[in-house]
This record gives C-alpha cells, structure tokens and sequence, in this order.
C-alpha cells in the first residue's frame, strides 16, 4: 500500500503541486478581479433602485440586462465565444492567463449579483437616518451599506470563490492547466483513476477550507450575534 | 422664545399621479417656535410621518413651503440641504442604530461624516453618552442593548452636531409605558438645558401631555386644529380632537346630562383612592364615565371621565377637592349642560 502511494507520488507529484498551485492562482486573481468590476457594478444596481439612494431607472434596467446576460452563459461556451477578446485583453487564449479573462467575465455578474442581494438586506431606516443627518450617496455606500452588509458580503464571496473554483475545473477542459486539467488528461484520457481520485479530494478539501474560513470569518465580524 | 424655526406654509404632499394619487397632506400650516416642544398627533395614516419627514426633505413636497431657521428648505441645492440637515437631527421609532458599530461609534458617525477628527469626535461622543446616562456602555453594540438604550444612543446620536431642532418620529412608540417615561424625560431635560426645539410625532396623547408646549392634530392628511396643549385638552374643537383627548370608548354625543369633567394623571396619587376618598371625605358620588388610566411603576397616569352630581353643591365641591390634589390636572368639558 504505501509502496503503491510512494510510487504514485513519485510519478505524479510534482503536476498535483503545481496543478493545485495553478488552481489557486487562477482562483485567487480571478476573485480580485472578478470583485473589483462585480462589487461596483452590484452597488449601482442597488442605489439605482426606484427606492434607492440614487434613483435612475435606464441606468438601472441596463445595468440589470447585462447583468442578466452574463449571467444567461453557460461557462464554458463563453469561454470559447470571447476567446478573441481573451487574446486582446492578456495576449493568449490559453494556459492561467487565458483563463482569468472568461473567468472574471463569467464571476462578475454573479457577484454583482450577490452584492446587490446583501445590500438589499440592510435596514432601510438606517439609510434613511444617515440621510437625515446629512450624508452623501458616496457616504452611505461607504459608510453604511458596505460595512453594514458585510458579514453577508463575506458569506457572499464564499459562495463566488466555489463557483469560481469550480469553473476553473471547467476551464481546464481547454488547456488551462490546475487540478481540472489534471482530472481530465489524466485522470479520463490516460485512464488513471487514482489521479482523478486525488484530484475531487483536493478540490472537495479546497471548497471545505474556504466555507469554513469565510463562515468563521462573517459570524466573528457580526456584531449582530452577541 | 417665540421667534418662529420652523415655518410651513401651504404645504402639500401628494403620492402617485393621476386617478390613483393619494393626497397624504393637504394645506398644511404649521409655525413652530424656537425652542419649544411642538408636538404633532394623529391616527395611523394620518399623515404624521411624512409631514416630519418634510422638515428635513426626507420628502419633498409637491408644493408649499417649508422655512427651517431661515432657510427655505424645498429651494435649497444637493450639497446645501445636506448641510442643513446637520442642523436637524432625527430620530425613530426604530432607532436606526448602525448594527455593526459600538455605542460610541454610532454617535461618532454624524460627526465622521463632516469629517471632524478621530479624537476629538471620540470626545465628543463620550461627552453625550454621559448626558444621556450611558457611559458605562460605550463598547456595546445595538444588539446588546435594550430598546431604552437605543434610543438614548439614538439620541446622542442626533445631538452631536449641536443640532438646533429635533424630529422624534414615534420615538416611544417601540417602547414600554416606564422607558417612555424615561425618554420623555430626557427629551424634556435636553429641550431645557440645551435649547433645541423638540418636534414630536405620535399617536400616544399622553407622550403629548407629559412634555408639549404646544400641539397640532392630524386627521388625513389635514391640521384638524392646533394650539397651546392644556387648551386643547380643555376643549377640542373637532371630532378627533374629542376622539384623541378623551378616554378610549367614551361617547362624547352620549354624555349625562349633568356636568362632567376630564382628569388626568401625572404621576402622582394612585387613582382608585381618590374616586373612594372623594365619596368619603367629601360625601360626593361621582360617575366614571370613561377611564384610560395606567399604573406605571407605582404611579397613575392617564384620563378619566367623570360625571359630577346633578346637584350644583355637590359638584362645585367634588371639583374643588379634586382640584386641591396633588399631580392631577382637572378641566371641564365644555357645552354639556
């Protein structure tokens, strides 16, 4: 048996460190960059609200379209269908680079999606108040809808880092790299099920550490819960 | 004193268009003087709510008038209105406490947004936890107080930016009958102490006995009548002026005869010995009529409606007894005989 593990390990050892290693990268710079557009457009959608901070109705039903759209594709064709845009964007269709563009593209809408659901939750009477001392719309989104919100932001970003984690399995399917490529050259193609095995454990043991952390995280800084 | 704060002239508040608009205000009039205690009473619906919420254009009036301190508040631009409002804080019936911050925190938050110093809005905010009666508590957060101490952040709160006017939008509302007293008082210290006009919204006329100078009734969307509060309660005018100052139940149209006179409570003297003692020490019965009376910590508070003998000795001397009590307040209904 550990003879068996040893040899495995001997021969495919280093592709699962770096698979694993190729997975986090795409996984963690996606995530930034995929919030980084996510995360203000999720704000507009909500202060654009006929209720809202900032009523505006056009903006508000473009903004929600295109949302919608992006979020109407199933990954893996738009992986394919912007890959042009992919080439101008990072210089390559392929590999992690080519990856983090349709990844962000795809997460995006999802986590403005998400924002816009977190910052419906908090008390409109504590907008209100803030209002009727005076604050600005750029005030409130700072100052109240963001910190009010997030314990559910962080509950929140749990669930776009496994979506995004799970599209990049996907994305290994067209050369990628990260552990979903591994499942697939190896694990189907070569028929090596111990190597498909080891790779759903690890994205299994990925997908617990980040609900767990982030859970941890949003009830420790939920001054709620006292 | 009776230099005017706020002015509103021929306000009108309309929702919706057309067919389906609701006219939630109609021709309002109000003058409000500097540092007095103006309270505003209505049934739910009246429209109480929206017209607080027009003195600072948290709603914008369809049209009319509205002149806080000087300034006409529907012509003023973005940036000046949020200017002005530092100088009219607000609270809620729901206390609209930033559940993420401390106490402290909360009451740093008005002064963080014009963007006064850490330290010296620290400082600030510790200067009114004491007023309000909650140093102890800085550290605590929303969740972990009772609903008297958030309403007394909540006040502390509204009164970091040294505002010159106070909103309370159902303030006690949320509140039991011994934290609405307590509130009450504050406001009534705070008023006295620091000057600030106090504008009260609510449905609960002893909120209106206990602390206002003066008050408006509203009744869909229209002042029914307006005046000095022990006028008012002496004699209203109106149907729901009668329906509000008068115990829950009683038939104004159906009264006896004979004279009948309305007595309030202010915290004093338990109420049943003195209907018991009036018919002993005084040889007097009197009729109950009506009674909306609460015991709140020991205390009476609330209205009682009594009808006084047929015979006008009797009655002169129930009056004169009753009168002579301590913390009881005795006016006549009018127009009964």
């Amino acid at each position: 048996m550990l003879e068996a593990i040893s040899a495995f390990w001997g021969q495919y050892g280093s592709l699962l460190v770096s698979g694993t290693r190729d997975t986090l990268i795409m996984v963690i710079v996606s995530t930034i960059f995929a919030y980084i557009l996510g995360l203000p457009l999720g704000v507009l959608l909500n202060i654009t609200q006929p209720h809202g901070i900032w009523p505006h109705k056009w903006l508000n039903r473009i903004v929600g379209w295109v949302i919608n759209v992006g979020r109407s594709l199933p990954f893996i064709i738009l992986m394919i269908a912007i890959m042009d845009f992919t080439k101008l964007i990072v210089g390559t269709k392929i590999g992690i680079r080519g990856a983090i563009v349709p990844l962000v593209v795809s997460a995006a809408p999802f986590i403005a999606r998400m924002v816009e659901t977190s910052l419906a939750e908090v008390d409109a009477g504590v907008v209100e108040a803030a209002q009727s001392m005076g604050a600005s719309r750029f005030q409130i989104v700072k100052k109240v809808y963001l910190p009010e919100a997030l314990p559910s932001l962080i509950l929140g970003a749990s669930i776009s880092i496994i979506t995004i984690l799970a599209y990049t399995a996907i994305a290994g399917a067209v050369g990628a790299g990260g552990l979903g490529d591994l499942a697939i050259r190896y694990g189907y193609q070569r028929r090596v099920p111990a190597m498909m095995w080891v790779t759903v454990i690890l994205i299994i043991v990925m997908v617990q550490i980040i609900q767990s952390v982030f859970s941890w995280l949003s009830t420790k800084l939920d001054k709620r819960l006292r | 004193m009776s230099e005017s704060i706020i002015q509103i002239q021929h306000l009108n508040k309309t929702f919706g268009e057309g067919p389906t608009a609701v006219h939630a205000l109609e021709d309002i009039n109000l003058d409000i003087h500097a540092g007095e205690i103006f309270g505003i009473i209505g049934l739910s619906g009246a429209g109480k709510s929206t017209l607080v919420r027009c003195m600072n254009l948290l709603e914008r009036p369809t049209s009319g008038s509205v002149i806080v301190d000087g300034q006409e508040m529907t012509k003023l631009k973005d940036k000046d209105l949020r200017k002005a409002r530092q100088s009219i804080s607000m609270i809620f019936q729901s206390f609209n406490l930033l559940m993420q911050r401390s106490a402290l925190d909360n009451i740093c938050f008005p002064l963080e947004l014009i963007g006064v110093r850490r330290a010296e809005a620290v400082k600030r905010a510790r200067e009114l936890l004491k007023i309000v009666g909650l140093e102890e508590r800085e550290n605590a957060y929303p969740a972990q107080m009772s609903g008297g101490q958030k309403q007394r952040v909540a006040i502390a709160r509204a009164l970091a930016t040294n505002p010159k006017v106070l909103l309370c939008d159902e303030a006690t509302s949320a509140l039991d009958p011994t934290t609405t007293l307590s509130i009450l008082a504050l406001l009534k210290e705070l008023n006295q102490t620091l000057g600030v006009t106090v504008v009260v919204i609510t449905h609960q006329m002893n909120v209106i006995e206990e602390i206002c100078h003066r008050v408006a009734i509203l009744d869909s969307g229209v002042v029914a009548e307006q005046g000095d509060v022990a006028e008012i309660f002496s004699n209203p005018q109106t149907d729901i002026g009668r329906r509000l100052v008068y115990p829950n139940g009683v038939q104004i149209d159906h009264l006896p005869a004979s004279r009948v006179i309305r007595i309030a409570f202010n915290g004093g003297s338990s109420y049943e010995p003195l209907i018991a003692s009036l018919a002993i020490d005084c040889g007097v019965k009197v009729n109950i009529l009506g009674a909306d009376t609460r015991n709140i910590d020991g205390k009476a508070f609330g209205t009682m409606l009594l009808g006084l003998p047929q015979d006008d000795m009797e009655a002169t001397r129930a009056l004169r007894y009753i009168q002579a009590q301590p913390d009881i307040t005795v006016e006549e209904v009018p127009n009964n005989a």
